[in-house]
């Protein structure tokens, strides 16, 4: 089944994945159709859906497969989507304010990449914090968020050899991205300083502290008002 | 080498950026918990090529499904052989040898009760990337503890372990594995396509819960470059670079942004966590209605040999 919905194309990516895309061959798809097509399905209640996973021009379904009935649920996603236009996310996008210590061993590529594009470190620094971000989509790890907005003067390419262990909280740029490692993963990204949140807590109520479309600021501190704030558990219990 | 607790996994959390994890082979765990009178999903431990010593505080009814491994309980009196699907009643004191893997990569260690670790995001399989769940979120080690749930009333029966070995035999014996086209199968020109659907591929040593990498380039041009990342699932088969393909795992990244030619059927998902590297594999093609039939006969085939525990709820201890 291949089929279009206006500025959306829906197909099963696995027997058990839908998938919905931007229809390339309409113009005048934009990213925030997802948006919607991601807010009405939400709140429609389609039967058998486990989960929803969005990303920048794509949201992809996935069904319960012992109690699929896949022309149901076809027909149950194009009914939400015929109100997509006027459907707003449930919880309105959040400031979230990062604070970030750029100093030292917590930024162990901070001068290549000021070299790189023949800034100091204090220029570095303060492009990269005075700057607006918006989570594009979560994805990769838990928690890990890819923030747009990284101006153009610091966009660098990723390492040639990944990190095998990033530490939790770093502060990466790849490409035109930045982002927050949570921890206990690889990484190809250049750090650039460390935060002492926590980006992803299992016992929280809201356990990622990014979603999609949040916006985000990294604030400068000291490495002493880093010390003082980390929340991370040794990686070691 | 790597042993940690799993369950069945989580759904509904990608969007946190959580995939599903859990066992490897989720087939053999069932099987190994519905010998038991366990739910499904009740915990146990997956071991990787080799096992471990497990001594018992209190006795307690076990169970090894999945690969066959060099096992036995160490009674007062000798060495007593633990086979896969054979219920053993292990007694206070006693110890649980688990040595090598004999054909497979996964073991599970099903007890009665299930491991009772607390539920962490609905679950308590271990999440290895982000560090929760299972013990303490992380691989076992020497010294840990593993806290045993209150046993249901076990009725063992020989045709139902003789359905239980039988069918980890399939999922160890299992070489080809059913696919459906892939979202970008497109992309790719025929001749990578027909070379894909027509391959062998040797599985590598650097294959582990994350993907499979396979080992075979399908064409000279195979790779069509990066897309924007978009959601994942268990089975995809990734096209990187290389050009050799990536066939995405239980803790796979829940986005990507490498074409994905294929997804390996639910059905065969169990197979991903037994070939062992250096073996070879290929895929065969289906459509999406036929992966659909071939998983509910696979389950009905399931509950008809080994009927699930009843649902009604028990008292935790």
């Amino acid at each position: 089944m291949d089929a279009s919905d206006g500025v959306l194309r829906l197909n099963w990516a696995s027997e058990r994945h839908l998938r919905i895309a931007l229809d390339a061959g309409v113009a005048a798809a934009s990213n925030q159709d997802i948006d919607h097509a991601l807010a009405a399905i939400e709140r429609a209640g389609v039967p058998g859906l486990l989960g929803i996973t969005p990303a920048v021009s794509t949201l992809l379904l996935e069904f319960d497969i012992a109690q699929l009935d896949e022309s149901r649920a076809v027909s149950a996603v194009r009914l939400a989507l015929t109100d997509a236009a006027d459907a707003l996310p449930h919880a309105p996008p959040a400031l979230i304010e990062i604070p970030v210590c750029y100093h030292g061993e917590l930024a162990p590529d901070a001068y290549t990449v000021a070299r790189k594009h023949g800034l100091s470190k204090a220029e570095l620094i303060r492009l990269h914090s005075k700057a607006d971000y918006t989570v594009q989509f979560i994805g990769f790890a838990p928690g890990f968020g890819y923030l747009t907005g990284l101006p153009e003067r610091l966009s660098t390419p990723r390492l040639d050899t990944p990190r095998t262990r990033v530490p939790s909280g770093s502060v990466g740029i790849a490409g035109d991205m930045t982002g927050v490692y949570p921890g206990h993963t690889a990484g190809g990204w250049r750090l650039i300083g460390r935060t002492p949140l926590r980006m992803f807590d299992p016992d929280r109520a809201r356990p990622s502290l990014l979603a999609r479309g949040d916006r985000v600021r990294f604030v400068q501190i000291s490495l002493a008002e880093f010390e003082a704030q980390v929340q991370e558990k040794p990686l070691d219990d | 080498m790597l042993s940690s607790v799993q369950a069945l996994g989580r759904t509904g959390l990608t969007a946190l950026g959580v995939g599903r994890g859990g066992a490897a082979d989720p087939l053999s765990l069932r099987v190994g918990n519905r010998l038991l009178g366990n739910e499904d999903d009740a915990a146990s431990v997956e071991m990787t090529w080799i096992g471990g010593t497990f001594v018992f505080e209190g006795d307690a009814w076990i169970v090894l499904t999945g690969s066959e491994m060099d096992a036995s309980i160490e009674t007062k009196s000798y060495p007593q052989r633990v086979s896969v699907g054979q219920p053993v009643r292990v007694q206070s004191g006693e110890c649980l040898r688990a040595g090598r893997a004999q054909f497979g990569v996964r073991t599970y260690l099903c007890v009665a009760g299930g491991i009772d670790v607390p539920l962490v995001l609905g679950s308590r399989s271990t999440q290895l990337i982000g560090g929760f769940g299972g013990l303490c979120g992380r691989a076992l080690r020497d010294g840990d503890v593993l806290p045993i749930g209150a046993a249901p009333p076990i009725e063992p029966s020989e045709s139902r372990a003789r359905h239980a070995r039988a069918l980890c035999s399939t999922i160890l014996n299992r070489r080809s594995l059913r696919a459906v086209d892939g979202v970008q199968s497109a992309l790719f020109t025929q001749t990578v396509v027909n070379s894909f659907w027509s391959s062998r591929f040797e599985v590598s040593m650097q294959s582990d819960r994350a993907g499979l990498r396979l080992s075979g380039r399908i064409g000279e041009s195979a790779f069509c470059g990066r897309m924007p990342s978009e959601g994942m699932m268990p089975g995809a088969v990734q096209v990187p670079e290389s050009g050799e393909p990536i066939v995405l795992h239980v803790d796979h990244p829940t986005t990507g942004g490498y074409p994905v030619i294929a997804c390996v059927a639910a059905v065969d998902h169990a197979v991903l966590g037994q070939i062992p590297p250096r073996e070879q594999v290929r895929f065969d093609r289906v459509s999406v209605d036929e992966a659909r039939a071939l998983y509910r006969a696979q389950e009905q085939a399931l509950d008809a040999t080994i009927p699930p525990c009843s649902t009604s709820p028990r008292s935790e201890a």
